[in-house]
């Protein structure tokens, strides 16, 4: 099945469903302009927040890392972790963006992807083709046969059975891993929490059972609190069409517990090494840009892809992944420059669709236009 | 896509060279431009086309010529650094007899369709182009030093309001203009908002909207009131203001196979409705073309 009719498929199930959402809970509009209000703070004094939840996450008993570019973030993570340890990934295009994944495998250690779509991707070697959805150019018969091939595991070509098989799998392996890499939805900068959207469960587990859980993202995740943090996460499931979320999780430090003189100690259950490696990468840079600025508040919810003309008919080639589509082409520029996304950016046509549906309202298309000069006046 | 940024920079070339010699973004006869409206009367408010029924089927023409001339002189690094764009420039550009009859039809009908709308409306003796190439291609300097000349030669004409017929020429005159030339002060309003219309000749049709009026000029809707008439097959993931696709004319010249698979899944879509497709653009026209299609005019 060719790339046109698999996102064919995939526009006609996600684009009418998440009308019917934003139609039937219409607080989530509102909701959405609130969000947009608050990242526009974070973004405009975004090293006040980064001090902020600095200060916060070493209040929670956890250990606060800055990371410069994508080398140095997969470097701290790659310490904390050592080597010779079993790794699981909740999906996480910030590991993506800065090779996290190879990183770790390179030190000695065991790494699996534990989301269904990453964990098509990592088994095949491909790149992955969409934000939300990496493996959304595999049709069920693919998946099936790269489970097949690469597991051992005999699958029949179904949604459901696969996503079954592929679970008793991952989950033999969380349950014996050292420690668990999430991303982050959205992060509280007044108290350090983090808050995490899912569905498929594995999150939590990630999350929860290994004794170390490290917080891996980029520096724009962060909100002014805890009640807009968790704003962001409602509304970013919504507009991919997932809502509710079958989970919204948070973590606030390593476990604790307070039940012995009311007094809390950590850690309890859950894990006992609770570590927050953000990620700046160009982030930063672009927030005191005036053109690019805007790129940042977007809440990577993955609707501007299935309303673009020009990701629906190239793919993932318009942009660089995990970067694709319209948002792609903005994040290609902030994470790897002008050069990298220029290309892409002469691709677009500036049809305007993207700038309809974004529930942060960004002017993609201006942001575009302004990588496409660069990208065709400036030197190389 | 390495060669894309040195693909433009001749694109460029070729634009800024047919500018200065022809007035025109592409090298082509003025006079083809001109024809079908000799004999109308001049005014304050004038019908400004700016070529495009004319020049938008030649865009393509001197995409493929560059291509084929590329191909024909051994790889595309070494022909790109021999100065693609004045090879083609040797070459007078001209649409065929049927393009310029059919761009002529359409502008007529656009002409009477607003006189029957009680609508008076002049033209201009020397139409200059409105730029909107040199603004999409993303060459913004040129543009703005551009658009500062057609503001001079049209404010030397006369012209106080400019009725605009295609959605490019509309966009970069009452949206882009404005941020790039100091004062600038013509009314600026497209026919689509001018015409009453009570009868639409053919019915069943799909309509493929054109971006720029449907996203980013707020004309949806109002195209849709102009053909009601006709009873449009709607379907609100293909004709939608946000599920709507592009034609991909506005790569056309910059990376052509893309417009050309752009264009083909939009078909797939549109035919799926209706085999009678109508358009409201030049460039939808062109790239969408081959198939039953008619300007919302014809």
């Amino acid at each position: 099945m060719s790339w046109g009719e698999a996102i064919e498929r995939a526009r006609l199930a996600i684009v009418p469903r998440t009308y019917q959402i934003l139609s039937r809970f219409s607080y989530l509009a509102d909701l959405a302009r609130e969000v947009r209000r608050a990242r526009e703070e974070v973004v405009k004094n975004l090293d006040f927040y980064l001090g902020q939840v600095e200060r916060a996450v070493g209040d929670l008993g956890g250990r606060f890392y800055l990371a410069q570019d994508g080398e140095e973030a997969a470097e701290v993570v790659a310490k904390v972790v050592g080597s010779g340890r079993l790794v699981v990934l909740s999906k996480n295009n910030v590991a993506v963006e800065t090779g996290l994944r190879r990183r770790l495998a390179e030190w000695g250690n065991e790494v699996w992807e534990t989301d269904l779509g990453e964990f098509l991707i990592q088994l095949s070697g491909e790149e992955p083709s969409h934000l939300l959805a990496p493996a959304v150019h595999m049709t069920r018969e693919r998946a099936a046969e790269v489970v097949r091939e690469k597991l051992n595991i005999a699958v029949e070509p179904d949604a459901a059975y696969i996503a079954r098989r592929v679970g008793e799998f991952l989950r033999g392996k969380i349950i014996k891993a050292d420690v668990g890499i999430t991303g982050a939805n959205a992060i509280a900068a007044d108290t350090g929490a983090v808050v995490l959207v899912e569905n498929e469960g594995n999150i939590r587990l990630v999350s929860s059972l290994p004794r170390v859980h490290i917080v891996y993202d980029g520096v724009e995740k962060l909100m002014p609190n805890l009640t807009y943090a968790f704003t962001a996460a409602v509304v970013q499931s919504a507009y991919a069409g997932l809502y509710p979320p079958t989970y919204i999780n948070l973590s606030a430090g390593p476990s604790s517990t307070a039940d012995v003189e009311m007094v809390r100690v950590t850690p309890a259950q859950g894990p006992r090494e609770f570590h927050m490696v953000l990620v700046d990468n160009g982030r930063r840079a672009a927030a005191r840009d005036p053109e690019l600025w805007e790129a940042l508040l977007c809440v990577r919810c993955g609707r501007c892809h299935m309303h673009c003309p020009i990701y629906l008919t190239a793919g993932p080639k318009f942009g660089v992944p995990p970067y694709t589509g319209p948002m792609g082409v903005m994040w290609t520029a902030i994470t790897r420059g002008v050069e990298a996304a220029g290309p892409h950016a002469m691709s677009c046509t500036h049809a305007g669709n993207c700038r309809l549906v974004c529930p942060m309202s960004i002017d993609i298309p201006k942001v575009i236009r302004a990588v496409k000069r660069r990208y065709i006046t400036e030197p190389k | 896509m390495s060669d894309v940024r040195q693909w433009v920079k001749t694109l460029r070339e070729l634009v800024t060279y047919s500018l200065e010699k022809y007035g025109l973004p592409l090298p082509v006869d003025p006079g083809v431009c001109r024809r079908w409206r000799e004999g109308l009367p001049r005014g304050e408010r004038v019908l400004y086309t700016s070529c495009m029924y004319q020049l938008a089927p030649l865009v393509k023409r001197a995409v493929d010529l560059l291509e084929k001339s590329r191909a024909a002189e051994g790889g595309a690094a070494a022909w790109l650094a021999s100065a693609g764009a004045k090879y083609l420039a040797r070459f007078l550009l001209k649409p065929s007899r049927d393009e310029e009859e059919r761009a002529s039809a359409i502008l007529k009908n656009i002409y009477r369709l607003l006189e029957r709308s009680g609508v008076e409306v002049g033209v201009l003796e020397e139409e200059p182009y409105s730029g909107a190439l040199l603004y999409e291609l993303g060459f913004e300097e040129e543009f703005a030093r551009h658009a500062g000349e057609v503001y001079r030669r049209l404010k030397a004409a006369g012209v106080r309001e400019v009725v605009t017929v295609d959605p490019h020429t509309h966009y970069v005159l009452s949206v882009v203009y404005p941020k790039y030339v100091d004062g600038f002060d013509l009314g600026v309003v497209n026919y689509l908002e001018l015409v009453k219309v009570s009868r639409v000749k053919i019915s069943n049709f799909v309509i493929h909207d054109s971006c720029l009026y449907s996203r980013h000029l707020d004309m949806y809707h109002r195209l849709r009131e102009i053909l009601a008439p006709g009873r449009p097959v709607e379907d609100p993931y293909v004709t939608g203001r946000e599920t709507s696709g592009c034609c991909g004319g506005p790569v056309e010249a910059v990376l052509p196979s893309l417009a050309k698979r752009v264009a083909l899944d939009r078909l797939a879509k549109l035919t799926r409705l209706s085999d009678k497709i109508v358009v409201a653009c030049p460039i939808c026209l062109v790239n969408l073309g081959g198939l039953d299609l008619a300007e919302v005019v014809e």
